[in-house]
């Protein structure tokens, strides 16, 4: 049990790093902290989470009233960042003038490289349009929209989890789920898509029995032939886009 | 486009901030304008939250639809907004004349730096994207709900029905990002990922702004090295993907994100202004029960289990607070008022 909560810990804290800033402030103002009310917030409250925190019981209730895989939500109760600023501030406040100009950059430049700086996150990439969403999706969105009715669409499954949030009036055969795993049924139009030898007549006969009116591909995975009661329709930023000619699109 | 932007501003900025005014004033914490600011901005945007919160999950389980909820909730807010409106001129119009005649206080070096760390994080949230899959079913249910005027009723990842809504409805926050979006004009994916976050950069910063002013009263110079620490620490929180500093900047349009950098530390501050106060007069300011009480409605808004998290939370403080001054009566109304939040928790698991 503690073996599970020191992950949770472990894949919260990252390197580590501003963990052990947190629990040096922590300490720090354990010891020179005297304002009762200060201490109760900034030293007891965090304690008593940590305790709390660490404890098996907590773990097993949390699992029962939630998935315990979000268990790290428990630390969001220690106000880390405010107990670290507030510590780093007394421990400047002694110093004059230039000297603490000095002390507060040289303390900045260490939290700057205990942490990491949001934007050079792997998954922060520079926004394409408003929609923060890649321009592909917007363009094939806008092409297979149709006003007053809604289409079936089997897309990518990488440009899944967008093709919603921009435009709900387009409906996807299968979802993000498949990209999560843990949520997913088995789907035939799934597995016929993403099969090493796809067969374009299995995936018409699958997409026309779930009512798919358009199947899009990624560049160079074009069909040999267009799918069953499909046919080639558009190509857009190189994505192939069949049409079904069995149902129609029409209000 | 334009109108759409000036009302985003007007619903994410003036609404809260006039909402909050009669509180800030009540509380009497600070006098300073940019105090008073801060603390109506915050406790503005926890009332708003805490009155949509049981509108609209009354409205979801009653199967209304999108746009009649919203009207309930516009209703209900227009009646509680002219009621905060008409106390605050009536009891507190000497001290608006002053606080609006009173000059701008000039900001400390390290202050100014802060002002500068929130500027660029706030343009960064527009100019760069995060692709999290967790928005294709927040931002997508919301999207849904717009274009279908109904709640939980497609599931937002296909648009096929939904089989199984109660591990969503009773923390209904993709409504609220509908609700900016059907009142500006804003499609919800560009709502959600450029005009929502730097609304939520502010209230996260305004919070820790309320903690400098408990921490160091009028010290200017402390308050601004605060800041400037903290906005160091948000900027370079992204240590893991788990930390209240990533959801902020980087998935800022799903309640959790609201949860974790908004609504627990306003939790943690409101907890810190009872037991300031009790150490002063040795009585607390019943308003701040009361919003003790609406916090924990934000919370439950925000996510399933964020109800439970802010009675967590209270209940810790009432502990601490409890053994320090080893008296009973107020740890013990903070834990009860805490409670009324445990309400929609436990709809979740009577409908599961």
């Amino acid at each position: 049990m503690f073996g599970t909560i020191f992950s949770v810990i472990k894949s919260y804290m990252g390197t580590g790093i501003i963990t052990v800033v947190f629990l040096l402030c922590l300490a720090y103002l354990a010891f020179f902290e005297k304002d009762r009310v200060k201490r109760c917030v900034f030293v007891y409250m965090p304690l008593v989470v940590i305790v709390i925190f660490l404890c098996p019981a907590t773990y097993v209730f949390y699992g029962k009233m939630s998935e315990a895989v979000t268990y790290y939500r428990l630390i969001w109760l220690i106000p880390v960042t405010p107990v670290i600023a507030y510590a780093c501030t007394l421990m400047v406040s002694n110093a004059k003038g230039a000297w603490r100009n000095l002390v507060v950059a040289g303390l900045a430049v260490c939290i700057l490289f205990s942490g990491r700086l949001m934007y050079r996150d792997v998954n922060m990439v520079r926004a394409e349009n408003l929609d923060h969403m890649p321009d592909v999706v917007v363009d094939i969105c806008d092409a297979l929209h149709v006003d007053g009715r809604e289409v079936r669409v089997v897309m990518p499954e990488e440009l899944t989890q967008f093709v919603r949030q921009y435009d709900p009036c387009i409906c996807l055969a299968y979802g993000r789920e498949y990209l999560m795993g843990i949520y997913a049924q088995p789907d035939d139009l799934r597995d016929s898509m993403i099969a090493e030898n796809r067969d374009p007549h299995e995936v018409g006969l699958q997409a026309v029995w779930r009512g798919v009116h358009y199947i899009v591909v990624r560049p160079g995975e074009e069909f040999d032939e267009p799918p069953l009661y499909y046919e080639e329709y558009l190509v857009i930023d190189g994505f192939t886009i069949y049409k079904n000619t069995l149902l129609d699109t029409d209000v | 486009m334009l109108l759409g932007i000036l009302i985003t501003i007007c619903l994410e900025i003036l609404l809260p901030v006039i909402t909050g005014a009669a509180v800030a004033f009540s509380l009497n914490d600070g006098r300073s304008k940019s105090d008073l600011l801060a603390m109506s901005y915050v406790y503005g945007q926890i009332i708003l939250f805490a009155i949509f919160q049981p509108v609209f999950v009354f409205s979801i389980l009653k199967d209304f639809k999108f746009s009649k909820a919203l009207a309930l909730f516009m209703i209900l807010m227009g009646i509680v907004l002219a009621a905060l409106v008409v106390i605050c001129i009536l009891k507190y119009k000497k001290l608006i004349g002053t606080v609006l005649k009173s000059k701008i206080e000039k900001p400390d070096f390290w202050m100014i730096a802060a002002l500068a760390v929130v500027g660029i994080m706030m343009v960064m949230s527009v100019v760069m994207a995060y692709y999290d899959g967790d928005d294709a079913y927040y931002v997508a249910a919301a999207a849904e709900g717009i274009n279908s005027d109904s709640m939980y009723k497609k599931e937002p990842y296909t648009g096929y029905a939904i089989t199984s809504p109660y591990r969503y409805l009773f923390a209904p926050f993709p409504m609220w990002l509908a609700m900016l979006s059907k009142l500006t004009g804003i499609r919800v994916s560009a709502m959600a990922h450029s005009f929502l976050p730097w609304s939520m950069i502010l209230l996260a910063v305004s919070v820790t702004y309320i903690f400098s002013r408990y921490l160091f009263g009028d010290d200017k110079k402390k308050r601004g090295v605060f800041m400037f620490f903290i906005t160091i620490l948000i900027a370079f929180g992204d240590y893991s993907i788990h930390t209240p500093e990533n959801f902020l900047l980087a998935r800022s349009r799903q309640g959790k994100a609201a949860l974790a950098s908004f609504i627990l530390p306003a939790v943690v501050a409101l907890i810190f202004g009872i037991i300031k106060e009790y150490e002063a007069k040795k009585k607390v300011n019943p308003v701040r029960l009361i919003m003790l009480m609406l916090v924990g409605f934000a919370g439950a808004l925000c996510s399933t289990l964020g109800g439970v998290l802010c009675v967590s939370i209270v209940l810790t403080g009432s502990l601490c607070m409890l053994l320090t001054y080893r008296k009973i009566k107020y740890p013990f109304l903070m834990a009860v008022f805490s409670m009324p939040c445990l309400f929609f928790p436990l709809l979740y698991f009577v409908y599961t």
